[in-house]
């Protein structure tokens, strides 16, 4: 099956999911990356964008006849996070075309509502056989 | 105590991998990050690969504790990274990194080289003083 543009929105929001720095997730990310062994690793937030939920949105988003490839990735935090705390994250997912890519923003916040942490991954859309690019 | 950073400061070289199909796997694991292209080599030949490439944030975590070594003092407010080229199962790397920015924020610009000539990291970090992170 081939995706077609007017198939897919150009923008989705995806969320807002509950996410959480439980301390075996961080644990085992700190033992895959070598991450010091204090506090939350910068990069652990990249987990949230594979949790099941959040990765069949996106997998919707990017469609059947493409294979993401991760282009860049920025963490923009505005306090850190907490082990064994839990957040609440909400997305947009944004199709661009020419060349394809999906742009994922995500916005972090405390239960309460305080500002946590931003993300915003760029995945470059590399079309499978049979699929149709827009270059 | 730590020196105040300069603009120019160098962090120390650090070298990445090389890393086997166990590593990639158990990042896979650990990150929940399962694309195939990073974990099934007869895809990545299909791509044109003659390995499967390790996760660009697999590369770029790299940097966090490398900065933690360096200047174990500073906590990372910002991270941003662009993967520029791949950096294959079994392939050697090199981290380095330099001051760009010493007044107010640090900013440094880090570069994780592999064997290609463009780097397959090429990434910035602002960094704070431990507490004015929290």
């Amino acid at each position: 099956m081939r995706a077609e543009r007017s198939h897919r929105p150009e923008e989705a929001v995806l969320g807002p999911f509950e996410v959480a720095t439980g301390a075996s997730e961080i644990l085992a990310f700190a033992k895959a990356t070598g991450a010091p062994g204090d506090g939350v690793p910068a990069t652990f937030p990249i987990v949230w964008l594979s949790a099941p939920a959040l990765k069949a949105a996106l997998r919707e988003a990017v469609g059947p006849d493409f294979l993401p490839v991760h282009e860049s990735q920025s963490f923009d935090y505005a306090r850190l996070l907490a082990p064994d705390a839990a957040y609440r994250l909400a997305a947009v997912a944004r199709r661009e075309r020419a060349p394809d890519r999906l742009v994922v923003e995500a916005s972090v916040t405390e239960p309460a509502g305080a500002p946590v942490l931003t993300l915003r991954a760029v995945l470059r859309l590399v079309p499978l056989a049979g699929g149709r690019a827009h270059e | 105590m730590n020196n105040p950073l300069a603009r120019g400061d160098k962090m120390p070289e650090t070298p990445v991998g090389p890393f086997d199909a166990a590593a990639v796997a158990a990042y896979a694991a650990a990150s929940g990050d399962d694309n195939p292209l990073h974990l099934d080599p007869a895809l990545a030949a299909r791509a044109g690969f003659s390995a499967p490439p390790v996760h660009g944030m697999r590369l770029m975590a790299e940097i966090v504790p490398a900065l933690a070594a360096w200047r174990p003092d500073m906590a990372i407010r910002r991270l941003s990274g662009t993967f520029v080229e791949p950096l294959l199962i079994g392939e050697r790397a090199i981290l380095s990194g330099r001051v760009l920015r010493a007044a107010g924020e640090i900013l440094v610009r880090v570069s994780i080289q592999g064997p290609r000539r463009g780097p397959s990291v090429l990434a910035e970090a602002t960094l704070v003083p431990k507490e004015g992170a929290r």
